[in-house]
């Protein structure tokens, strides 16, 4: 286990039940500076993986390290050091586009000068400069999604979780998403992003974890999945397609 | 396929037009292992369903509502309101001006139309290829909507009556006509509110709402102040200025949207009340633009501690709440324009403001259960704080305004005036003080 690692998840095992977890010693880290893609079939442990790394659910082996700490021994700093992107848009229905940036803003405890250059960049590279002042009830699905991606970029933590970003988004939402998190993972910050968009993700993701029914199948770069399902060249989507039907059939052989 | 019985979890029931087969629970009009059509019986048992569904809900906490001392407040304010009452019919005022009291006590309850549709997110999915057939599902929830109301505007002008025959005897207003007046108001004005809810302009219907409640001041005070000759005429040409304005604005069918944001709504605001005597999980409540109080938030420190009470202070100003805390302190203002003058008036200030009060314990449970306060690093200590300090802000500044008509009396009786102000502070500070103490105990209960 690598000290500087952004996210280590070692041999997690864990789901709603005690007696039937869902996750069977998951075991993977995301370096400093690194994108790795979190991919699987439905129900293949994604979303709980990442639930267990926010915290919301409780391992019942094993542990989760952000930048080294637990969440109970440092949960200020455990929590300061990372931003969620969920699947479905969670939003306050009281709050503007712009206020629940400035919410975020406050929450981390980011700067109010910095703030509002931040804030000023994002609404414009997604669109929304002229939703700003919209209450979240009156957004298209994709705009509440376009807030939740801004929340987090708001906020500049050291640890990304994207869940599924890029449902309800509009083509332009999607490539400006996927621009944004370069620059951020440029400048240092680390990111973990589930997608059933295999082709796009492919060409962002340093590396993959490939999930099925809650244990991790292979993992690592493009290449050593390739070598591992023995498809020289193969797009991830086609290694993917092979590999998850093949362990239905006992492996690769 | 999913079967009535299953509104309980979110309303999936009808699949198309038709219903499965439920087992043979809940009383439903066709026999089990058969599919029923969608017909008036089948409407009408759905709804009913929802209808005990929701009851389901509110009924087990009525034993803790007894229990917390409301039925002995209510006895305790029955007798109270008996031994005034008995007291003013022996001692009458001759210069009483119950045709101002008595429309003003019931225009108010005239105007004042709901409606308990039981919609929900899913039947704009479901329900909605059965839109033409509505009319049955919606037509027990028009005549709630009116019964009940209609009862008690007739049962405050009972109770009043008498009153007003002993300063007016033999006034054209005779009883039997006032109730039929009523009738024909409560009737008219909610069938108006349900076109409101129609009005594809949300600005149209907000509009055609204070109409509506203007009209009800209008009937009523033109009926108890006017000649027969006069007030008759006056309010039947009224009525059908109304009733043909009424036509003009375009209208959805089945205003899906509307009556389903009205209904979760009003399932907030029963959960609400429910949470002024037990613990109950909250709903999400309506929430108003109120573009003017935006600025609030703003001006609270830009510092990570006060992040969660920037998220409260917002919340709040777009809040339920602050509608009935605003309702309450105008109540409590214009009654006290009449009440300064005695101890009374220190004792109805003391009263709406526990009733203040006692609503701002929702505080508490504000975003309870957001995702983002689970996961922000927000301090926790910072979300108690808040809510309390909002409190004790909203009580002060409601105190205040409440007790300005005090000012009136200032110059001849310092000592009402100023007793007044600083009851309601003190009792602002004490209210908070036990607020705390039950957030403490009930956050702990939480861990």
């Amino acid at each position: 286990m690598s000290e500087q690692a952004a996210l280590q998840v070692a041999r997690l095992t864990g789901g709603y039940s005690i007696n039937k977890p869902v996750l069977h010693g998951v075991d993977f880290e995301v370096g400093t500076g690194e994108m790795v893609g979190l991919i699987g079939l439905n129900g293949a442990g994604k979303s709980t993986t990442m639930k267990h790394i926010l915290g919301l659910m409780s391992p019942k082996e094993g542990e989760v390290r952000i930048g080294g700490a637990l969440l109970k021994d440092d949960p200020d700093r455990y929590r300061a050091s990372l931003a969620f992107v969920p699947e479905s848009p969670v939003l306050y229905e009281e709050l503007t586009v712009r206020e629940h940036l400035e919410f975020t803003a406050r929450a981390y405890g980011v700067d109010n000068a910095v703030f509002e250059e931040r804030a000023e960049r994002l609404l414009k590279l997604f669109y929304m400069k002229d939703k700003e002042h919209s209450l979240s009830s009156h957004l298209s699905k994709g705009m509440k999604q376009k807030v939740m991606i801004m929340c987090a970029f708001i906020a500049r933590p050291p640890l990304y979780v994207i869940d599924e970003p890029f449902l309800g988004l509009d083509p332009l939402g999607i490539r400006d998403l996927l621009d944004y998190m370069v620059e951020v993972n440029r400048e240092g910050a680390s990111i973990l992003l589930s997608s059933h968009i295999l082709s796009t993700i492919e060409n962002y993701c340093d590396r993959f974890v490939i999930l099925h029914k809650g244990r991790i199948i292979v993992q690592g770069t493009l290449e050593d999945i390739r070598t591992a399902s023995n498809m020289p060249g193969a797009s991830l989507e086609n290694m993917f397609d092979r590999l998850v039907r093949a362990e239905g059939a006992g492996g690769i052989q | 396929m999913s079967g009535p019985q299953e509104s309980k979890r979110g309303g999936e029931a009808p699949v198309g037009a038709r219903f499965a087969s439920p087992p043979a629970s809940g009383g439903l009009p066709w026999p089990a292992g058969t599919i029923a059509p969608m017909t008036t019986e089948g409407m009408q048992a759905l709804r009913g369903k929802r209808r005990s569904v929701f009851l389901g809900r509110i009924v087990p906490y009525t034993p803790y509502i007894i229990q917390s001392g409301l039925a002995v407040t209510v006895m305790l304010l029955l007798i109270l309101f008996s031994a005034w009452y008995t007291s003013l019919l022996q001692n009458m005022p001759a210069d009483l001006p119950i045709r101002w009291i008595l429309p003003a006590m019931l225009f108010p309850l005239t105007a004042w139309s709901s409606f308990r549709t039981y919609l929900q997110p899913a039947d704009t999915v479901f329900l909605l290829p059965l839109e033409t057939k509505m009319r049955a599902y919606f037509a027990p929830a028009w005549r709630g909507g009116v019964v009940y109301k209609l009862l008690l505007v007739w049962l405050v002008l009972l109770v009043a009556w008498p009153v007003y025959i002993r300063v007016h005897p033999g006034d054209h207003a005779n009883l039997w006509a006032s109730l039929t007046l009523l009738l024909g108001l409560k009737l008219l004005l909610a069938y108006g509110a349900w076109q409101e809810h129609r009005f594809v302009s949300a600005r149209l219907a907000d509009g055609f709402m204070l109409l509506r409640w203007i009209l009800a001041a209008g009937a009523v005070v033109a009926w108890f102040q006017l000649p027969l000759p006069y007030a008759a005429p006056a309010i039947l040409v009224g009525a059908a200025v109304y009733v043909l304005v009424l036509r003009f604005p375009a209208k959805h069918r089945v205003p899906w949207e509307r009556l389903i944001a009205v209904e979760r709504a009003q399932v907030g605001r029963s959960m609400r009340m429910l949470g002024w005597f037990v613990d109950v999980p909250t709903e999400d409540p309506r929430v108003y633009r109120r573009r003017w109080l935006s600025g609030f938030g703003r001006k609270i420190p830009w510092k990570q501690e006060e992040a969660y009470r920037f998220l409260l202070t917002q919340s709040f100003i777009r809040s339920d709440l602050l509608g009935m805390v605003a309702r309450l302190v105008i109540v409590g203002f214009v009654l006290l324009l009449l009440a300064r003058v005695s101890w009374l008036g220190i004792a109805l200030l003391l009263l709406l403001l526990f009733m203040i009060g006692t609503q701002l314990n929702g505080l508490r449970r504000t975003h309870a259960d957001s995702l983002w306060l689970a996961l922000y690093p927000i301090p926790e200590d910072s979300r108690r704080r808040a809510g309390l300090r909002l409190m004790l802000r909203v009580l002060l500044v409601s105190a205040f305004c409440m007790w300005l008509p005090f000012l009136l009396t200032l110059a001849s009786d310092p000592l009402l005036a100023l007793g007044a102000l600083a009851a309601g502070l003190v009792l602002a500070w004490l209210m908070q003080g036990s607020a705390q103490r039950k957030w403490r105990k009930l956050e702990s209960e939480d861990d």
